[in-house]
């Protein structure tokens, strides 16, 4: 401990007051880039738009800030990267939501109107199961279903939310029905999974990683082609003989129509920074699955995922009639 | 628990309020459950539910009041409460307010908020009574130091993306 | 455990560094906190970033001087400026207010202060001794008992207000109803959004209570502007006599129990705390007519509960590893940039880590007590703004207070139609603190209600068989009963009046 930290703190708040005034003279970027983010500060979409933003100030010489834009699912953060400016200064960090919102609500963006300029990492579904049920495989679930489908409650996101997409996913590769309990937020489902009110819960890795390491609950599965180097001890379910792989994913997209000079030297930018060894380093730490790729990988992998959650939507009734395709 | 005294006159104003709240709430409330296409999941009493009950409840008690109120005190129903003398400078204000967000886009925060100041600055001290050169003076300065505070406070150390 | 936070605490102190860091903080929070339309969760989240080059240690240090700080902070604008910056503050506004208008200001800030502190204190000490305990306490906490504790507080409600029970019970509802506007949180159905995306986000607490409280207020103060000359209140005395102080030790002590206990429930959060202390404390006192005039113990009681209840709202971090609000999932946030996750597992493996934020907590409330005795002083000048450039600044931080909340233009409007309401119903003597808590409760209530039949399969037995929530039942019955029998003994005679 020594007084570097307290120089440090006062130079960066400093910076932050004055940092501004010393603005690049030539093109882009002459002013602070935003990134938006959909959901509220805290959450793992946040933390990803804080620390790639960190990097990206450092890559391009200018402030960069994170806007958290909330509220009905999503929509409202996704509709102010669509209704930005093209110019590069507005940037938004967005997932399976914005798919399924996009089918569910017609005042929704469509996906055509965002340009997608960096994948970050896949976010595998994965089933969590509480130690108190005594199952600890794969099969004793199944087997366990198929004798009574009410014994083993499910909490998942609502109806749209990437955690109940994963349920309706799972379960259909699995051939069981469960109840599916629905919690608003991840953090809630992990409550609820801990003190026993749900007994499953088809949560991505992170926000179950440390419950895990620490045996509150067991994962019987991830949807993953492989095991998740964070979660070594946690099999797939491909592994197991089902073949169940799928999840959320984080990119970064742009709204539509942006000058294709500022494209190539943003896109590059962004592609530097989740690279970087600060970025990497933080986010592997905190269960992100990162495979990171520029702007042509991060358009097939939106394709990709829409193809596969359509027909989930599409099945549990929830694509509006102007959206069915 | 004390119950303060309440003119009749307010009170069918607010039994009046309430079922005005209901009726508007009830139609709102129709035209979502027209417009929901999903089933609830069993046992789950809708998304609805609770929304119908609080209607209903605000709807029958401003039915009673209203009821009582007239029964009480046929002749007074006239509301001293609300009169152009007492809330023209409110609502003047809130015109204001909301030709706000638009300035806000189309000026920039920054201005917008300075030409609101001076406005209402020069408005509120005329009707005090004070000096012209005195009213310029405090408005400028106070328009110019708002948009100083807004352009260093939020834009610049707290970066907030205002318009 | 013990060892480790004395280790922790000797070690700080030691270092000046780490007392420079909690002093600035402190100042931070403070200052940030005060200006109105910066809440807690906003100042972390700016603040974030400044840590990432830190030690841990550090960072945690920094983050929980300017959690704690803000909390006091948010209840400077509000006793000030009738600007509640936090759902939390609301109730601190609702006496604290006035207080200011007959030139109390000082007082109110120094009572607010004092109470802050030592709930806070309180809410730690139960932290550091009884965490396991109430950890045990926070599971049994299920989706019935998440309803019951709503509906508790609900009821508390009706009676937290001066006027008729049955209209702020009213008001309340249509406060419920506000709150189910936009999205369903349990299904994709829209509420009373006629497929507008204004209303599709629904209705967000910070512009709604800015507007009922800052804005409603400026609305009623410019009627017959002019015409009859404004008062400024005075300074007044900003000291509060010991006596004062220490009379009110049981406010200050069932206000904090409540607060930790509260606190502990994941999701209940602060506000629920506040607004059960506040009703709490108007019922059990002598003069209850006096609450929402300017009585001390109106102040005392939430800003206790408050404090308290962040000491309440680390337990669901420390011992499950999920945050309990939106201000612990910020601060959770950044404690995993550092690769500390809190969970269970943390717990036990690194006691020096609970140790860090035991400590962090204690100081920065400290050091939230001096600089904040210092800041009154200054705090209490803002009475002296002449009227008319008070109600145009408290506008302005009203605009963009809302704005900033989710950076949305809409919420403005969202916040003048709040503004017309609170004027509307301040002209027809109707309460506007159900209206906002209803719209708190309202959502919690539903949200667990219906999960709650869905687990039973319809079946309201389920509310009945689990003990704790069928006690909260019980209350909620005896409130509102108890009070009815009384009152039914005392006027057999005379008919029931509205």
């Amino acid at each position: 401990m020594n007084r570097r930290h307290l120089l440090a703190t006062s130079v960066s708040l400093a910076c932050a007051v004055l940092g501004q005034q010393a603005l690049a003279q030539d093109s882009y970027p002459s002013e602070p880039v935003h990134i938006t983010v959909v959901w509220p500060a805290g959450g793992g979409h946040d933390l990803v738009g804080r620390l790639l933003g960190h990097e990206l100030s450092t890559e391009m010489g200018t402030p960069v800030v994170i806007d958290n834009v909330t509220g009905a699912g999503g929509t409202t953060g996704m509709q102010h990267v669509a209704d930005a400016s093209p110019d590069g200064y507005t940037i938004g960090v967005m997932g399976l939501h914005a798919i399924s919102q996009s089918y569910m609500n017609d005042s929704a963006p469509k996906l055509d109107q965002f340009d997608p300029l960096l994948f970050i990492s896949d976010e595998p579904a994965a089933l969590e199961i509480s130690p108190d049920t005594g199952i600890t495989t794969l099969d004793e679930y199944v087997t366990a279903m198929h004798s009574d489908p009410m014994s083993l409650i499910n909490g998942n996101d609502p109806q749209g939310g990437n955690s109940f997409v994963f349920a309706s996913v799972i379960s259909n590769g699995l051939g069981v029905e469960p109840l599916k309990l629905p919690y608003a937020g991840h953090a809630a489902t992990v409550t609820a999974l801990l003190t026993g009110e749900v007994q499953t819960a088809t949560l991505p890795l992170s926000p179950v990683m440390e419950q895990a390491k620490g045996g509150a609950l067991t994962i019987l599965g991830v949807a993953s082609e492989e095991r998740q180097p964070q979660l070594p001890d946690a099999p797939t379910f491909k592994e197991q003989g089902y073949d169940v792989v799928g999840g959320d994913f984080i990119m970064v997209v742009a709204p539509k129509g942006m000058d294709a000079a500022i494209r190539q030297k943003l896109s590059d930018a962004l592609l530097t920074a989740s690279q970087g060894e600060g970025f990497v380093t933080s986010a592997t730490k905190n269960g992100l699955a990162l495979r990171q790729g520029g702007p042509d990988m991060a358009a097939q992998e939106l394709t990709a995922q829409e193809n596969v959650i359509y027909p989930v939507l599409l099945d549990a009734g929830l694509v509006t009639e102007t959206n069915k395709r | 628990m004390t119950t303060v005294p309440r003119s009749s006159g307010k009170n069918a104003i607010i039994g009046l309020l309430f079922l005005v709240v209901a009726a508007s709430g009830g139609t709102m409330l129709r035209h979502s459950r027209f417009n929901w296409l999903g089933t609830p999941i069993p046992g789950d009493p809708g998304p609805f539910f609770l929304i119908s009950i609080c209607l209903s409840i605000t709807g029958l008690t401003g039915t009673i009041m209203l009821g009582l109120a007239v029964r009480r005190n046929k002749a007074s129903l006239r509301c001293p409460v609300f009169s152009m003398a007492t809330t023209g400078l409110p609502a003047a204000y809130v015109i204001a307010l909301i030709v706000m967000p638009i300035a806000m886009r189309s000026l920039g925060t920054t201005l917008a908020t300075s030409i609101f100041a001076m406005i209402w600055i020069t408005v509120l001290m005329y009707r005090q009574g004070t000096s012209i050169p005195r009213i310029a003076i405090s408005a400028s300065g106070f328009g110019i130091g708002a948009a100083l505070f807004i352009q260093l406070v939020f834009v610049r150390l707290l970066t907030l993306p205002l318009p | 455990m013990m060892s480790a936070f004395f280790d922790v605490l000797g070690q700080y102190l030691s270092d000046p560094a780490m007392l420079g860091l909690v002093a600035l903080g402190t100042v931070l929070g403070l200052v940030l906190g005060a200006v109105p339309g910066i809440s807690s969760t906003m100042a972390l989240a700016i603040l974030m970033p400044v840590t990432f080059g830190m030690e841990p240690d550090a960072a945690i240090l920094l983050l929980i001087s300017i959690f704690m700080s803000s909390v006091y902070g948010g209840s400077i604008s509000a006793i000030l400026m009738k600007l509640p910056g936090t759902p939390a503050s609301i109730f601190t506004q609702v006496d604290g207010y006035p207080m200011t208008r007959q030139g109390r200001a000082g007082q109110a800030l120094t009572y607010a202060l004092v109470a802050s502190t030592v709930g806070g204190l309180i809410g730690l000490v139960i932290l550091v001794t009884l965490a396991p305990v109430l950890a045990g306490f926070a599971r049994n906490f299920r989706s019935p008992e998440f309803a019951a504790v709503a509906l508790f507080g609900i009821v508390m409600l009706s009676f937290a207000s001066n006027g008729s029970i049955l209209i702020a019970t009213v008001v309340g509802l249509i406060g419920v109803v506000l709150g189910a506007v936009g999205f369903d949180s349990l299904t994709d159905a829209q509420r009373l959004t006629m497929g507008a995306p204004m209303l599709q986000s629904g209705f967000n607490l910070i512009p709604v209570i800015i507007g009922l409280f800052g804005l409603g207020e400026v609305l009623q103060n410019l009627v017959g502007f002019g015409r009859t000359p404004a008062d400024t209140p005075k300074i007044g005395q900003i000291s509060v006599p010991l006596r004062d102080l220490l009379g009110r030790w049981k406010v200050i002590g069932r206000g904090s129990l409540i607060g930790t206990l509260i606190g502990a429930i994941p999701a209940a959060g602060s506000a629920v705390a506040v607004s059960i202390a506040y009703a709490q404390e108007r019922r059990l006192s002598k003069t209850p007519e006096a609450f929402g005039t300017g009585h001390p113990d109106g102040v005392v009681a939430p800003e206790a509960a408050n404090s308290a209840s962040v000491g309440g709202s680390l337990i669901p971090l420390i011992s499950l590893g999920v945050p309990g609000d939106t201000i612990t999932a910020v601060l959770m946030g950044a404690l995993m940039v550092h690769g500390l996750t809190p969970g269970p597992l943390l717990f036990a493996k690194d006691p020096t880590f609970v140790a860090w934020i035991y400590v962090a907590v204690l100081m920065a409330l400290v050091a939230t007590l001096v600089f904040g005795l210092g800041m009154i002083r200054i705090a209490v000048l803002v009475t002296r703004i002449p009227p008319h450039l008070m109600y145009v600044f408290v506008t302005l931080f009203c605009v963009i207070g809302a704005f900033a909340i989710r950076n949305n233009l809409n919420d403005i409007y969202v916040m003048i139609g709040f503004g017309i309401i609170g004027f509307s119903f301040a002209k027809l003597d109707l309460p506007v603190t159900p209206l906002a808590f209803g719209l708190i409760l309202g959502p919690i209530l539903e949200e667990n209600l219906r999960r709650s039949l869905m687990i039973s399969r319809g079946s309201w037995e389920i509310f009945l068989q689990r003990p704790i929530s069928a006690l909260l039942l019980l209350l909620c019955l005896a409130v509102v009963v108890l009070p009815l029998i009384a009152r039914w003994k005392r006027r057999k005679a005379c008919r029931f009046r509205l």
